[in-house]
């Protein structure tokens, strides 16, 4: 029973101590997710009501460099975490691209939690 | 003015900064600016982002057959094509794409792959990359 409990701690212990981001294996799964290098720019993506203002607006940042669009199916690596946004990068790339926190699935295929 | 609105304004250098931030364009500026970010005259930065991806993106090759419907599409006449208008956009949308793809070749590249190609957002509405002539990043090409 002691060796029971003592396991249980530890895996609990473990449990606890992963981290809950900074995870490889997590990839976007929509098609066309936008991920930008400043968090001000996905936000207002993701505030704004879907216009043709809004369509103009992220044209701009996609052929500026400020925004990408990532495929369906791309790896990325997590960092920091949000409510709604996440940041995330390519495994082969150092930058950051925040990105809408759902548009991220995990290796189980479970949402970004 | 409404946030887009404002933040494309920016984004196309179209006034200053203090003037957009400030709120000071008049009804008639922000009017001016609506006929100006119409579809038929946005369409021009797709094609000008198209074409530079073409000359520059190893392994991208644009659906010259395409141009046509995708202007028609966005109501851009013939008369429309050869306006001043249309002009500016062409030169802003060139613009935007030399510097996107100046900080990041790879990265421009592949965004504007999912962009253009068959996998392409709504606002786009025909494909303009084709399949199978998948992107390389110039990385890629080193190695190749």
């Amino acid at each position: 029973m002691k060796h029971h409990t003592l396991a249980a701690a530890v895996v609990l212990a473990l449990v606890i101590a992963r981290p809950a981001v900074a995870d490889t294996g997590w990839h976007i799964w929509q098609s066309g997710t936008v991920g930008c290098e400043l968090r001000s720019d996905l936000e207002q993506i993701l505030n704004l009501p879907t216009t043709d203002d809004l369509r103009a607006l992220l044209r701009e940042l996609l052929m500026s460099g400020r925004c990408f669009l990532l495929a369906k199916g791309t790896e990325v690596v997590i960092s920091s975490m949000s409510e709604d946004i996440v940041a995330v990068r390519q495994p082969n790339e150092t930058a950051y691209l925040y990105v809408d926190r759902w548009a991220v699935q995990g290796p189980g295929g479970e949402p970004s939690e | 003015m409404r946030n887009a609105l404002r933040a494309v304004v920016l984004l196309l250098g179209l006034v200053s900064p203090a003037a957009a931030g400030d709120d000071q364009l008049t009804a008639q500026d922000v009017a001016q600016l609506k006929h100006l970010l119409q579809p038929k005259f946005l369409v021009a930065e797709v094609i000008e982002a198209a074409g530079f991806a073409a000359e520059n993106c190893p392994g991208f090759h644009m659906i010259r057959d395409n141009i046509v419907p995708e202007l028609t599409e966005a109501g851009a006449s013939l008369d429309v094509v050869e306006s001043p208008e249309f002009d500016l956009m062409s030169a802003g949308g060139r613009a935007n794409a030399a510097e996107g793809y100046a900080k990041n070749p790879a990265g421009w590249c592949e965004s504007m792959w999912n962009y253009l190609g068959p996998a392409h957002p709504p606002m786009v509405k025909h494909t303009l990359a084709p399949e199978g002539l998948r992107r390389h990043s110039p990385l890629e090409e080193i190695h190749a």
